[in-house]
């Protein structure tokens, strides 16, 4: 392999691999990192450290996102980080089924959706 | 509120980190070689797309050390066939741009401008960095005007580090073809460099 | 010892380690532009959130003993059928994740989607 790729992988590497252990307190994060998870301010420091570095995994996609998804991440991470780990876990297999079925069909429930969602808005 | 819930069992198979890693190593290389191919880069973008999700879903489950070659494989059939659509297209446009003025989607590299001494714009000499680039670029064209399956050969042989038995598998070809093709490709390749009057690092 | 006449260098045909190649074409990768190596992550992310791996189709559980929510209209009935329907029909499988890069690839996903996010909760007890 040559060097320079393997040197390559290797960052890829290091850089999907978890983050350090210790739990790190609101004012140790960076700029970046504070703006992406600024709803969870006041329970940062309740949060055990699998719980922030989960949370800091996903931050660090945070710039990459349009407004509007940002703006989606931001309202939904309360609730989000509220959930059991059962429940997120739950989640993601639900999410990921879905992702995998035929576009037509996902269309059509999220057409349902929208549907219900309007309903309930006054 | 939707009621659903799967029951799921877990099974080990090769996970989608896998998957990623592979994917991560391999998408520079890849996107490059589909450049050399056609010439392109909304196309080279999309043939790697298409190459990347064809392996994810034929065969997303495969052992980590399966995946090189078979996204080889896939990525090299990718894009022979935007390659010949592509040829369709140029032919058309070939044919009823015949009478029209100079060409201007030549594209127009800047760096040409640094090896032609009769251009009396051109700066001084390039520094060490500009000079390495300039040899890129004269390598990749090379590589671009190669025959297709002789640039295929040398990139899985040299670039991709297979060996003869898996180039020839990946290419479907016999072993002798390809260490024919890889032959002539970097003959052809010293020609062009030694041309050009470049001195490698 | 015997002089045997020698070729004229330049008669050869020239060559050149095809290491010293890739290794440049290898340096244009590092250098490729922002938008690029941007799209190609994307391209990726597609990639992987269509990965499928295959396994003994499961099947739905009965879940006793547990209050499930019970589509109310027409609508919920419909959209519950369809979720159960294209779900039960897919080859697609879950299994325990281990790796944190695809739980954030995932959660990323689920907290952006246009799907609200209710309707990936699950908001029984157990």
């Amino acid at each position: 392999m040559k060097p320079s790729i393997a040197a390559f992988a290797l960052f890829c590497m290091i850089s999907f691999s978890p983050a350090t252990a210790a739990p790190q307190p609101w004012h140790a994060l960076t700029p970046a990192q504070q703006e992406a998870l600024a709803p969870m301010v006041q329970q940062w420091a309740g949060l055990s450290e699998e719980q922030q570095r989960s949370l800091l995994d996903v931050a660090r996609h945070y710039p990459d996102l349009s407004p509007e998804e940002k703006q989606r991440f931001l309202s939904r991470l309360g609730t989000w980080s509220k959930l059991t780990p059962k429940q997120r876990q739950a989640a993601r297999e639900k999410y990921r089924a879905f992702s995998q079925v035929p576009e037509d069909k996902k269309e059509q429930v999220r057409q349902i959706v929208r549907e219900e969602q309007e309903k309930k808005a006054p | 509120m939707l009621p659903f819930i799967p029951s799921k069992r877990s099974i080990e198979l090769s996970t989608p980190a896998e998957l990623s890693q592979f994917l991560c190593h391999a998408e520079r290389r890849a996107y490059k070689q589909a450049l050399f191919a056609v010439r392109d880069e909304h196309t080279a973008l999309d043939i790697v797309q298409d190459a990347m999700i064809k392996l994810a879903e034929k065969y997303g489950d495969k052992p980590a050390d399966e995946l090189p070659m078979l996204f080889q494989r896939i990525l090299q059939n990718t894009i022979r066939d935007y390659y010949r659509r592509q040829k369709v297209r140029n032919a058309w446009t070939t044919l009823f741009s015949s009478l029209a003025p100079k060409n201007e989607e030549d594209e127009f590299d800047p760096l040409e401008s640094l090896v032609d001494d009769n251009n009396p714009s051109a700066p001084p000499l390039p520094d060490a960095e500009l000079q390495q680039k300039q040899v890129i670029a004269r390598i990749e064209r090379a590589l671009e005007r190669l025959p297709s399956r002789q640039r295929e050969a040398f990139l899985l042989r040299y670039w991709e580090g297979m060996d003869i038995i898996e180039t020839a598998a990946v290419m479907g070809c016999s072993e002798g073809s390809v260490k024919t093709h890889c032959s002539r490709a970097t003959h052809a390749l010293a020609t062009a460099l030694k041309n050009t009057g470049v001195e490698l690092p | 010892m015997n002089i045997e006449p020698r070729l004229p260098l330049d008669h050869l045909p020239p060559t050149i380690a095809p290491e010293r190649i890739t290794g440049l074409l290898t340096l244009a990768t590092e250098q490729l532009d922002n938008d690029t190596v941007e799209a190609l992550r994307r391209a990726r992310h597609t990639a992987l959130n269509r990965q499928v791996v295959h396994a003994p189709t499961f099947a739905l559980d009965s879940r006793h003993g547990l209050h499930w929510p019970i589509p109310h209209t027409p609508r919920q009935w419909a959209a519950a059928a369809l979720l159960i329907a294209v779900v039960a029909g897919s080859t697609g499988y879950w299994q325990h994740l281990r790796k944190h890069e695809m739980m954030a690839h995932l959660d990323i996903a689920i907290l952006t989607d246009d799907m609200p996010l209710e309707v990936f909760i699950d908001h029984r007890s157990e």
